[in-house]
């Protein structure tokens, strides 16, 4: 029986690469990976120090990624969607154990992969690797506009914007972790809010 | 130009750090020397087409670079690029670029490039170029939220320790541009800068 979770990700590759066909290697990549996962409101789909790390496609449902700072504290890294893959990107590049968490803040559906596999997908697939660049200019794509939106855009329209993404973002997390997120004060995000 | 002994030491050390651990290794038998290009950049905008720096790694061994975007009419910088960082063109790539992305070279540069495909890849070690075309890639959209994150960092903590360690930038940045970058206001920015400069 086909896995409706496996076929999206399979779309979702092909979205990214801009192919309107699926390849031998988004079809194998896909099948690579493992579940559907379901978390429910408030639970981690990975924590902070975790050894085992793995690459996850959101099917469904909406979260944040928190990465540890130094001083302790977590800061909102970036929102987990529907449609997204997420990891901890340290952990992938340069190994050792997570330094983020993932927390979902409606019930999820996820699948995964574990880096080990992934790398070694990459390592034995040359059209895999000659497509991730592409891949990844997709994510510089993506965070280059989250940069400029956060340093340059209204902030009463980026929270417009934010809110239509992911409704109810307000009942989810705190207003400083909000703050931090659109990196203005507290107050200023209060005044946003109300 | 060959290159000389400290800049070699400084490329391979940046590409070596920016391999997996596990892969490191692979690095120690490789003739950088011949697989390097120097690049010199003058003054000025640089677009895509004139450095062909696609599937590239490429370090920045002197020089001071802005990366402008165009966003909501107006030309904005995101991040800048200093010593000894690593550059990829996927950022100012035509593809994917809505935002007329562009990096603009402050003073003259020199950089230093290394292929991942073609004529070096053949010359080079077949594993360590699959590796590095791996992490390069991974790697260039790391940077971009190491800058988010940066920019969520306290303003004020964030600014006071760029200025110190970039002092330069104060002689190359107008006030306005480097204003943006942080996004805060000029009157703040000089409070900074007088911050940073006081115990400099």
């Amino acid at each position: 029986m086909p896995n409706k979770g496996l076929e999206v990700i399979e779309e979702r590759l092909n979205t990214m690469l801009g192919k309107t066909v699926s390849t031998e290697f988004t079809c194998s990549l896909a099948r690579a990976f493992d579940g559907p996962y379901h978390y429910l409101p408030g639970e981690n789909i990975w924590e902070v120090g975790e050894k085992e790390c793995f690459v996850w496609f959101i099917q469904s449902g909406f979260g944040f990624d928190r990465i540890l700072l130094e001083d302790g504290h977590k800061m909102l890294n970036g929102m987990s969607e529907p449609g997204i893959f997420i990891c901890d990107e340290k952990s992938l590049l340069w190994g050792g154990s997570a330094v983020s968490d993932s927390i979902v803040s409606t019930p999820t559906t996820a699948y995964r992969i574990p880096f080990r596999e992934f790398r070694e997908f990459l390592s034995q697939n040359e059209e895999f690797r000659e497509n991730l660049t592409q891949i990844n200019a997709y994510f510089v794509h993506m965070r280059k506009l989250r940069l400029l939106k956060m340093k340059h855009m209204n902030k009463a329209d980026y929270w417009v914007d934010i809110k239509e993404r992911f409704p109810g973002i307000e009942l989810y997390c705190t207003q400083t972790e909000i703050a931090n997120y659109f990196a203005v004060s507290k107050s200023t995000m209060h005044r946003l809010m109300s | 130009m060959p290159i000389n002994t400290l800049d070699l030491s400084m490329v391979s050390l940046k590409i070596s750090e920016m391999l997996h651990p596990a892969d490191r290794a692979l690095m120690a038998n490789v003739p950088l020397d011949k697989l390097i290009r120097r690049v010199k950049v003058d003054s000025g905008l640089l677009f895509s087409e004139d450095l062909n720096l696609k599937n590239c790694i490429t370090i920045l061994a002197s020089g001071f670079i802005a990366v402008q975007h165009k966003f909501e009419g107006k030309i904005c910088i995101s991040h800048f690029y200093h010593h000894e960082d690593i550059m990829y063109d996927t950022e100012i790539q035509k593809g994917l670029n809505e935002m007329q992305t562009q990096w603009y070279f402050y003073e003259p540069s020199v950089l230093y490039v290394l292929p991942l495909t073609g004529i070096t890849e053949a010359m080079g070690d077949k594993t360590l170029f699959s590796k590095l075309k791996v992490q390069s890639a991974l790697h260039s959209s790391y940077q971009y939220q190491k800058y988010i994150n940066d920019f969520a960092l306290d303003r004020k903590s964030f600014c006071v320790d760029w200025i110190r360690r970039y002092g330069k930038a104060l002689s190359l940045v107008s006030r306005n541009d480097l204003a943006l970058f942080f996004g805060i206001s000029i009157s703040s920015l000089k409070t900074y800068i007088k911050i940073a400069t006081k115990h400099a």
